[in-house]
């Protein structure tokens, strides 16, 4: 074993979030997808979008459409889903558009919803 | 066609509104009321007040934040030139939402989205703009502005109501005191895009019980150009 596969697989740890998941939260359209996970066990593609789109545009009256939506539903698909199946997060079903959670850890779970209610300005939560 | 025969036409229009929230927005969500709109609800993590809505045809046709819903129930007083008020988020917010029956629309909410289709009128400045009064007391509210329309811009404007009046003649400006009964129950209006078909925009409601009308606006090209035909049978 050398030091690398130490710092990636923290010894006695089992619970450890793995570093996959930070790099996968850089992105606010993977932090988005995951916030929604948070509540449901699954979605679609096609749903999943319409989150992204509306969520992160709120704020912003109407000005989002259609054009920003085909957008974001190309890089979910293309890129930010597969991260997030590589980061073990979720698993992507690319022939039936379907997207389902995996099991998070008890510290995943705390991330996520410590991110999600700092980014969407949650007073209690 | 009819004002009923394109207030069905809207009817068979379907949309689908989704609301993401975490929590109930009853204040906001219980004062719109439609005839084809499907809302479905869906629910957000925690307790953000990040609520937003989504708005599809069969396809995603735009999004809006609950709290930026609010400008639709109450919207501001403003003439159409005050681009201030009635600027790029305003437009946007409307063009989210046509071709929507709604239900219960009261009068503030219809002058909102008049003032709407105005600015579009004001903005381009050429074209014809047709307004239908149901009475003579809303018509004498809303007549300085369309004499400032007329006397600032090249637009015809057509104003129509069931009374008889005999307005000072000014350029651009027409009055028809019609009889016709559809003329009278309904709250009309239409601007012909002055060459703009991006700009067109129209407006239809019928007052079921006072201060309640099932109406709706459009900005498609086919259905504003309808709409001024019927009103433009109507008062030949």
């Amino acid at each position: 074993m050398t030091v690398d596969d130490v710092c990636d697989h923290p010894v006695g740890r089992p619970d450890a979030v793995s570093d996959d998941v930070f790099t996968a939260m850089q992105h606010r359209h993977r932090r988005y997808t995951l916030y929604f996970l948070l509540e449901h066990d699954s979605t679609s593609l096609t749903e999943l979008t319409d989150i992204v789109t509306g969520w992160t545009h709120v704020g912003e009256y109407g000005m989002v459409g259609r054009a920003d939506w085909k957008r974001i539903y190309t890089t979910l698909l293309h890129q930010h889903l597969p991260m997030l199946e590589d980061a073990d997060l979720l698993v992507f079903d690319r022939n039936e558009g379907s997207i389902e959670r995996t099991e998070w850890s008890d510290p995943l779970f705390r991330i996520v919803r410590l991110t999600h209610n700092a980014e969407t300005n949650v007073h209690a939560g | 066609m009819t004002f009923a025969d394109i207030l069905a036409d809207v009817e068979d229009r379907r949309r689908t509104l989704v609301v993401y929230s975490s929590v109930d927005r009853p204040e906001i969500l219980d004062r719109f009321t439609f005839r084809n709109v499907t809302v479905e609800r869906r629910s957000l993590p925690g307790e953000t007040a990040q609520g937003f809505a989504v708005v599809r045809n069969d396809e995603f046709v735009g999004s809006i934040g609950l709290e930026e819903l609010q400008l639709l129930l109450e919207p501001p007083f403003a003439p159409p030139w005050d681009e201030t008020i009635i600027g790029e988020a305003y437009c946007a917010l409307y063009e989210l939402l046509d071709d929507i029956l709604f239900t219960s629309l009261d009068r503030r909410q219809l002058l909102g989205a008049s003032r709407e289709i105005e600015n579009r009128a004001w903005h381009v400045g050429s074209g014809t703009l047709r307004a239908g009064f149901q009475r003579f007391s809303a018509l004498e509210t809303q007549l300085p502005v369309y004499t400032r329309l007329a006397r600032e811009t090249d637009l015809e404007i057509h104003v129509y109501s069931k009374d008889e009046w005999k307005p000072a003649s000014s350029p651009g400006f027409a009055y028809y005191g019609d009889s016709h009964e559809d003329i009278g129950r309904f709250w009309f209006l239409s601007f012909d895009g002055g060459g703009d078909d991006r700009q067109m925009g129209a407006l239809l409601a019928e007052e079921r019980t006072p201060d309640e009308f099932v109406g709706f606006w459009t900005y498609d090209p086919e259905l504003v150009a309808e709409l001024s035909r019927t009103v433009r049978d109507l008062s030949s």
